[in-house]
């Protein structure tokens, strides 16, 4: 039997798209939790899903998966007042790095290291830098709204943190599924 | 993997129409931000803890205390030292607490508490498929609802992949198997593998969902697949009349405050 080739652009498509990445970005955040000895606190790779969505999916699913994923993750851990806020700073920092990259892309800001890497490495790092300030610095002035900036402060580090796993690792998870399954080209949306 | 917070059971507010829970939560943010006094913060939180005893548990209550409780601890001792207004109570070189330092921490530590154990509540008495009901009923587009209700689905299925692939990974690594325990940087480096593997079976599973989707007429223009509706006009305007009685007593801060 042929096997119907799926791009992007049934509506079908874009919903299953959208379904699977949400629930990866939420189990990226639920189940790995990678401990961080000094603080005995953890960092989970929410980041890495939403930056993997981002630079491999395009804008419109990072901002629907990393929104999603993230805020159904915190309902789920207990955290649910907390799930608006994740809704609204992750979907919008997925737009941001997904539009980004797009942009990086089409205009070539530097040329590509592989044959499989959409990626440039100029769109990824203002990508990374504009993700990573708007989730520190939107979660920061919800903090600071709903417990008080000072132990809002004390978040920022952590955050920091967070979002250097996440850009590091979620670059290199990127490139490693252009290449080991390219057809995930034809999955951008 | 357990994908709700839900605990069932039969109290006042797992029976309360959802669509009426949803406004009464809004209430309650929108009391828990207006400007008033701390003891009316305090007085929510507690109801707000009450009613999540009686409706989840010992379990209900426990759960979401434990998790915000750190950050409480860590507002009652940072804020008093930015809040420099009111009574000197205590200090100690730079150190100085004041009346309002004191204040300040407390409304905070209130209205946290009362936000946290409200959509505690929320989330415990409401079931997440009649969650989206509610969201479709309050217009939530159909797509939109179609694509929550596939992630629930697919969370399971997706954490169980993680652990088949964890631990097919481990088998493979004899320092792992003896549980020798590694470093930060060791630990990522090893789970590019895992999140390789996972993610490329992930994308996968993306065409024959979408394949089942057109199979049920997702695509095309005579849509077939619906939601269920929730239940009817009477049944909602009972609820809604039990729900504007809790939103009256909610309100007492803003009426007093008003007066």
């Amino acid at each position: 039997m042929e096997e119907k080739q799926y791009g992007s652009s049934t509506i079908a498509m874009k919903i299953a798209m959208a379904a699977v990445l949400t629930a990866v970005t939420a189990v990226f955040t639920l189940a790995v939790r990678i401990p961080i000895a000094p603080t005995r606190g953890y960092i989970n790779l929410s980041d890495v899903a939403i930056y993997f969505t981002a630079f491999t999916f395009g804008p419109v699913t990072a901002l629907i998966a990393g929104g999603l994923g993230t805020a159904i993750a915190d309902i789920i851990a207990g955290y649910a007042q907390w799930a608006p806020i994740s809704l609204v700073i992750n979907a919008v920092r997925g737009l941001a790095v997904g539009l980004i990259i797009r942009w990086a892309v089409r205009n070539k800001t530097v040329s590509v290291p592989g044959p499989y890497d959409p990626l440039t490495v100029n769109g990824v790092a203002i990508a990374s830098l504009v993700g990573m300030v708007i989730m520190v610095g939107l979660y920061f002035l919800a903090g600071g709204i709903m417990v008080g900036f000072p132990a809002a402060a004390v978040e920022i580090p952590g955050n920091i943190v967070q979002n250097v796993v996440g850009i590091s690792v979620g670059t290199l998870l990127s490139v490693s599924v252009f290449r080991a399954y390219p057809p995930v080209r034809r999955l951008s949306w | 993997m357990t994908t709700s917070p839900y605990i069932s059971g039969d109290s006042m507010l797992h029976r309360l129409d959802p669509r009426v829970k949803v406004v009464l939560l809004l209430e309650i943010c929108v009391i828990l931000f207006w400007p008033t006094e701390v003891v009316w913060y305090a007085a929510a939180a507690g109801l707000m803890a009450l009613l999540l005893l009686i409706s989840g548990g010992r379990r209900g209550l426990a759960s979401p205390l434990k998790a915000i409780f750190p950050l409480l601890v860590l507002v009652l001792v940072l804020t008093p030292l930015f809040h420099t207004g009111g009574e000197l109570l205590f200090a100690a070189g730079p150190i100085r607490i004041t009346s309002g330092g004191v204040h300040e921490a407390l409304l905070l530590i209130s209205r946290f508490t009362g936000l946290t154990l409200a959509f505690a509540l929320f989330f415990v008495t409401t079931p997440m498929r009649t969650l989206i009901l509610t969201l479709r009923w309050y217009r939530l587009p159909f797509r939109a609802a179609l694509v929550i209700t596939l992630s629930f689905r697919y969370i399971p299925t997706i954490g169980r992949l993680l652990q088949h692939v964890r631990d097919a990974h481990r088998l493979r690594d004899p320092m792992a198997m003896r549980g020798v325990r590694r470093g930060f940087a060791s630990r990522l480096r090893d789970l590019q593998p895992v999140l390789t593997s996972v993610v490329i079976a992930s994308i996968k599973l993306i065409p024959a969902l979408a394949m089942s989707l057109e199979h049920r007429g997702i695509s095309s223009p005579h849509q077939r697949s619906s939601y269920h509706r929730l239940a009817g006009r009477w049944e909602l305007l009972k609820h809604v009349c039990w729900g504007l009685a809790a939103a009256a007593v909610l309100a007492l801060p803003i009426w007093v405050r008003c007066i």
